[in-house]
């Protein structure tokens, strides 16, 4: 027995090595938690795990299916066993979370009684009548027996754990970084490579998911000049290298094209754009399958290394390790060093050989070659007592077991997988080049690279020099010599890497129990079973079994998933391979996702005064719009029509800076306008104002406004608050082709703009407006713009009316939008003016007719449809969807009209009929409405809607209207409207002319 | 317009010409002062310590400070014969008198932080008013744009928080302009660093933002400085200390 096993070990964590054992932990600082209700103690610097095996508790979990108990494998968060709940927080990685003083951990999924007796898992028993795929087969009848029988008692019985609800909020957050070269791993091949590209000049961000930098460096045998020696060495020169950042404890959790690579830092998401990668990954170990492999007490021969020599915890008394490569021994050697009785080395090789299987037999442990582990045995509490021992005939199969190892322990180092899942998402491939050798990585991109271990190199001497190679190589290429990094790498061969071992690990059982993927409680017969029902393909398979599709994502079911249904459907693993590696590599917190979202939104130089005026704001695009306002609370029908009684008697103001500005200039403004609008602009008068209709190359009718000619090569073009940013693109777009001379500028934050409607409009305004602004119909009719000063502000003054009413739109400057509405409403007192809001503004447009592009149009709707022709000039030798226009008209291919309808003087008509009302003839479907409200004016409900185009003015449509609340949706309820001629208000327009 | 007043405190609110921020910095203190013919925060109730917070990371509004920008196949060439330095896009250039000339694509931007500068600023624009040039199309940034002034050494990592764009100080030069997405809002970044004499110079930036969206794009600021102990500060701030220090030009009119 060596010196450090005779030392006395703490009493209170029994199974903790004494110094110098455990680079992580600080044994001058003790921590206390509690488990399961039970207080222990741990060390600074302890996983959850790690402090709780130095207390002798194994047991973490339950498992999914079956409930059997569940202890950690690899010591490295690759599976689902290690989830608990810490401090109410669920799926927390027991091996990868630190332990920090006064935790609260709770295991997941056990039943009621906890997590020793858990009833369920008496499910293990008749795990023979829960074959893969049950379900698909059995809870599918009656209609509703998955809904109210089944489902409740699945999700009693499994999950991982529970959602908080009232969790704290926490903030979280993200962040962009940028380098010339990634390092992904931060082992001896990530370090080296780092050091090389930051030699060469780049700058350099390594990353490693786990605290401590280093990988297999940490807890590996074979680390020449002293335990330590290599990485300190390693990671002074990082460290003291500046144009290397490092960040520990974070996970590269995907890769996305051109090497945007998102990085998962505690509640960080970094979002990183790397000129160059390197993918230093490392590689997977991956486990036997054997009969009750899944026991507390079964572990990876890296996890015991692990727990060894970072945490300094013994993870047993007596112990079997299990090898087909030199690792084995190496774990043998470890663990004698560190105390633990030995049993015996079982190599599934017939002929072992090598400096370490020399050194296990000179200190006389016995050695069992050709042989494999058939089943393990539980004990008490579940834990590992004891294995059976087989000799191997062949591949997969073996005689008899005729020896039994009692040992606490059992570690395997039976083969090693590359870390694939970055470089498959990159778009390499794996290649398998035989039955029974491990998968290889080849196919990368452009710009992505690995280094050491994951690429199959073994020793370290091998990893530093391909790390070094790799780093020059980036370098390279970023200086332009050469960039096809794959190409220039090349790969050892397996006998040379030992990274693969030429075993066949999987030996079935009679009674079943082996586990090929411990999330999911999958045995070899469930992946065989699905392959015999017709699942030949590992997608198939995967779906059907769901094997791969837990938390640890296939880590260590997938090469003996390829392996089983390679085999069952006499195929090659290499063309079975792996399924399709999605992002994230692991499992990642939603509030990652969620947090620091933008959510962008802009807001009107009146914003706060409609705000101080009691307005119900609601959002236009990304504006913030005033819908109507209750100071007093008042209910939302009774303001808005109020409101709009206000603009039919006496006066309204309306803020509509949201409205587009665009200003055209240039000798070709009036030509340009032409092309691109339906109407006619090049004999528009200067100071006059004109409709304008854009439509795309389809005719379609996409966004609408005015145009006012200010100078005979300026006008001011307005569009709707959610198109403007479509038509100055399509402005810009057309005029690249045309090079009409020509200056196109959007300027809708740059004006305020506010609508002054009603009677009593030219009132108002002319007590704000200085004398030589003449504001009489006579100076300045309907359809007319001026330039002026209103309030003393720089103003341009717009004669339109799309409420139907005498109406000025004025324009200034948006930082002069709050002076303009604090004076108008001053001015207006005498005059009873008040704010509305858009939710009057549509129904006063309503009653005039006018459409509103977007509620009124879709993605089909032209100007025919719509009953605008007389806003197409057909004269023009071309406008932007001019010809289409020509032969939809040509060939009748529209068979729809927007008509205008009354539907009754009932106000409660509004809460049946709505905007999308079906409209019905004979049964069928043949329209539907696209606005709908009730007039205050006119005392009726009026409304805009899609009609066969031979609907007359007279005709009844049949609208289906919607249930009320508290009615059933399936009650037919058909109202019945009459088509009307547009307008509904002042059709001779008498009253925005005045 | 404002006349400068040594007894009354002007306020932001005192013209008819508002920033979209000024609720925002009266909630935080703002003390106002007329600066050429309108008010500009001065502080906001931590002069002189403010100057030390521009240090670590600071913000002020310049919103009221002229600016503006001209467009058009003649644009440039109207500048330069005016004497205005405007360089290749994506350059800035510093005139003798602080006025900043932006060249992004075939727009020039003209910014008067400082007081010789607002005046020049003002000059061009009568000059274009009376001139009418044919080809020159001016662009009314002082309201289009909101204008925020934001120094600091954690200025580049507080961007990153906002901004894909790799802004770190030596990959984004001084005097360096970007258009590019804040916060997913389009806006004008503009690098000028702080000097002032015997001190290192200090990263700075011009942010001009859609008007609108000033408001929302303060809260993102905002909320992204607070791990950096960041605060919004008056324009003395930067104007007081760092920029009415003696200056040298170089050659091609950038600040040493």
């Amino acid at each position: 027995m060596s010196k450090a096993a005779a030392t006395p070990l703490a009493a209170d964590a029994p199974w903790r090595l004494p110094a110098p054992a455990g680079l992580c932990v600080r044994r001058d600082r003790p921590l206390r938690f509690r488990y399961e209700g039970r207080a222990y103690s741990g060390l600074e610097g302890d996983s959850i795990a790690s402090a709780l095996l130095a207390n002798g508790v194994w047991m973490l979990s339950r498992s999914f299916k079956y409930h059997r108990p569940r202890g950690p494998l690899s010591m490295a968060g690759l599976e689902a066993d290690t989830l608990v709940r810490v401090n109410g927080e669920a799926n927390v990685q027991a091996d990868m979370e630190a332990l920090r003083d006064g935790m609260e951990i709770r295991a997941q999924n056990c039943g009621p009684f906890g997590l020793r007796w858990d009833p369920s898992a008496l499910l293990g028993i008749f795990s023979r009548f829960l074959p893969v795929g049950f379900y698909y087969k059995a809870m599918y009848r009656p209609r509703l027996a998955w809904q109210y029988f089944w489902e409740p008692i699945v999700r009693a019985m499994t999950g991982l754990g529970r959602v908080r609800r009232d969790a704290p909020p926490a903030y979280y957050d993200k962040m962009y970084r940028f380098c010339d070269v990634a390092v992904i791993g931060a082992g001896a091949a990530g370090m080296a490579a780092a050091l090389e590209a930051a030699r060469g000049g780049c700058e350099v961000l390594l990353v490693e998911q786990e605290e401590r930098p280093g990988g297999m460096l940490n807890y590996a045998r074979d680390v020449p000049d002293g335990e330590s020696g290599r990485r300190d060495e390693l990671l002074r020169e990082v460290a003291e290298t500046p144009n290397i950042e490092f960040l520990s404890g974070t996970l590269c959790n995907a890769w996305f094209a051109d090497n945007w690579l998102p990085l998962v830092q505690g509640r960080r998401l970094y979002k990183l754009r790397a000129r160059e990668l390197i993918l230093a990954t490392g590689v997977m170990e991956q486990p036997a399958v054997f009969r009750n492999n899944d026991l507390p007490g079964v572990i990876l021969g890296s996890a015991a290394q692990r727990l060894l020599r970072l945490y300094g915890v013994r993870p047993g008394r007596r112990a079997v390790v299990l090898t087909a490569a030199a690792d084995g021994y190496e774990v043998a050697l470890d663990l004698l060093e560190a105390g633990v009785e030995v049993s015996a080395v079982v190599d599934m090789r017939p002929a072992p050989e090598g400096d370490c299987f020399q050194e296990v037999v000179r200190r006389g442990l016995g050695v069992f070659s050709g042989s494999c582990v058939l089943e393990a045995e539980a004990g008490r509490g579940g834990h590992l007592a004891a294995v059976r021992l087989a000799h191997i005939i062949s591949g997969g199969s073996c005689e008899d077991s005729k020896v039994r190892l009692e040992c606490d322990l059992l570690c395997m180092s039976v083969g090693r997988m590359p870390t694939y899942q970055l470089p498959l998402q990159a778009g390499a491939r794996l290649s398998h080049a035989g039955d029974l050798e491990g998968f290889r990585i080849s196919g990368l991109p452009e710009r992505v690279r690995l280094a050491g271990a994951v690429r199959g190199f073994r020793s370290l001497e091998e990893v530093l020099a391909d790390g070094r190679a790799v780093g020059a190589a980036a370098v390279a290429a970023l200086a332009g010599n050469g960039g096809d990094g794959e190409a220039a790498q090349d790969f050892p061969s397996p006998e040379e890497s030992g990274a693969a071992s030429p075993v066949w690990p999987i030996f079935q059982h009679a009674r079943g129990k082996e586990f090929v993927d411990r999330d999911e409680d999958l045995q070899i017969a469930d992946i065989l079973n699905a392959c015999a029902d017709g699942y030949a393909e590992l997608e198939l398979v995967k779906r059907y079994s769901t094997v791969g599709m837990g938390p640890s994502q296939g880590r260590h079911s997938a090469l003996a998933t390829a392996r089983l249904v390679a085999r069952a459907t006499g195929s090659e693993p290499a063309r079975v391979g792996v399924t399709t590696a999605r992002p994230p590599v692991a499992a990642e917190k939603l509030g990652v996702l969620a947090g620091r979202c933008f959510e962008p939104e802009r807001r009107t130089a009146m914003h706060h005064r409609h705000l101080e005026a009691g307005a119900r704001m609601l959002a236009a695009g990304l504006w913030w719009r005033p819908a109507y306002y209750s100071p007093g609370e008042a209910a939302r029908e009774q303001c808005i029509q109020e409101e709009v009684l206000a603009v039919r008697n006496g006066v309204g103001m309306i803020d509509v800076s949201t409205l587009g500005g665009l200003e055209v200039r240039g000798p070709d403004a009036a030509e340009f306008l032409n092309r691109i609008y339906t109407f006619a602009y090049k004999k528009q008068p200067v100071g006059r104002v004109r409709y304008v209709l854009m439509t795309n190359e389809a005719g379609v009718v996409t966004d609408d406004g005015v145009a006012c000619r200010l100078a005979e090569d300026h006008f001011y073009v307005t569009a709707t608050t959610g198109g403007v940013e479509n038509v100055y693109r399509n402005m810009l777009w057309w005029n690249a082709q045309w090079r009409l001379r020509v200056d196109i500028c959007n300027v809708t934050a740059a004006y305020a703009g506010v609508s002054l409607s009603g009677p009593r409009a030219r009132e108002v305004l002319r007590s704000v407006c200085a004398a030589d602004l003449r504001l009489e119909a006579s100076d300045f009719p309907y359809l007319g713009v001026r330039c002026g000063r209103v309030a003393g502000l720089p103003a341009r003054l717009l004669r339109i009316g799309f409420v139907g009413e005498l109406g000025y739109e004025i324009h200034v400057p948006s930082t002069h939008g709050e002076a303009l509405w604090d004076a108008l409403l001053r001015g207006g007192v005498e005059f009873g003016v008040r704010p509305v809001g858009i939710e009057a503004q549509r129904v006063l447009r309503l009653e005039k007719g006018h459409v509103i592009i977007g509620q009124d149009t879709d993605a089909m709707s032209t100007p025919q449809e719509l009953q605008m022709d007389w806003a197409v000039a057909g004269k023009k030798p071309f406008f932007v969807g001019g010809r289409s226009l020509e032969l939809r008209a040509r060939h009748q291919l529209s068979d729809r009209r927007l008509v205008a309808f009354e539907a009754g003087d009932d106000p409660d008509l509004g809460t049946l009929l709505r905007e999308s009302s079906l409209l019905l003839r004979n049964g069928a479907i043949v329209g539907h409405v696209t606005s709908v409200a009730w007039s205050p004016a006119l005392r009726k409900t009026i409304g805009l809607a899609y009609a066969p185009s031979d609907s007359k003015v007279g005709e009844v449509l049949h609208i289906k209207g919607q249930a009320p609340h508290g009615k059933s949706k399936d009650e037919k309820l058909i109202l019945q409207a009459r088509v009307v001629a547009a307008p509904f208000y002042d059709a001779g327009n008498q009253r925005q002319e005045v | 317009m404002v006349k400068e007043s040594k007894n009354a405190a002007p306020r932001a609110t005192d013209g008819v010409a508002r920033s979209p921020l000024y609720r925002r910095l009266e909630a935080a203190g703002a003390r106002c002062r007329a600066f050429a013919d309108t008010v500009v925060v001065a502080d906001c109730g931590a002069s002189p310590e403010e100057e030390e917070r521009l240090r670590c990371l600071a913000w002020a509004d310049f919103s009221p400070l002229p600016r503006l920008g001209y467009k058009g196949w003649e644009a440039l060439s109207w500048l330069r014969a005016r004497g205005l330095g405007v360089g290749e896009s994506g350059e800035t250039r510093c005139s003798r008198d602080g006025l900043l000339a932006a060249r992004m694509g075939d727009e020039a931007l003209l910014l008067g932080a400082a007081r010789a500068a607002a005046e020049a600023c003002q000059r061009c624009a009568a000059d274009w008013e009376k001139e009418r040039p044919s080809g020159v199309f001016p662009v009314p940034r002082q309201s289009l744009s909101a204008w925020l002034r934001i120094g600091g050494t954690q200025a580049p990592a507080m961007f990153a928080k906002l901004c894909a764009l790799d802004l770190r100080t030596h990959r984004f030069p001084n005097l360096r302009v970007a258009q590019t997405v804040m916060a997913r809002m389009n806006v004008l970044l503009l690098r000028e660093d702080c000097v002032c004499a015997g001190a290192p110079a200090l990263p700075a930036y011009h942010l001009l933002m859609d008007s609108a969206a000033a408001e929302y794009l303060w809260e993102c600021i905002g909320d992204a400085a607070l791990e950096f102990d960041g605060v919004p500060v008056g324009c003395d701030a930067f104007l007081g200390a760092w920029e009415e220090a003696p200056q040298a030009f170089g050659e091609k009119g950038a600040r040493k």
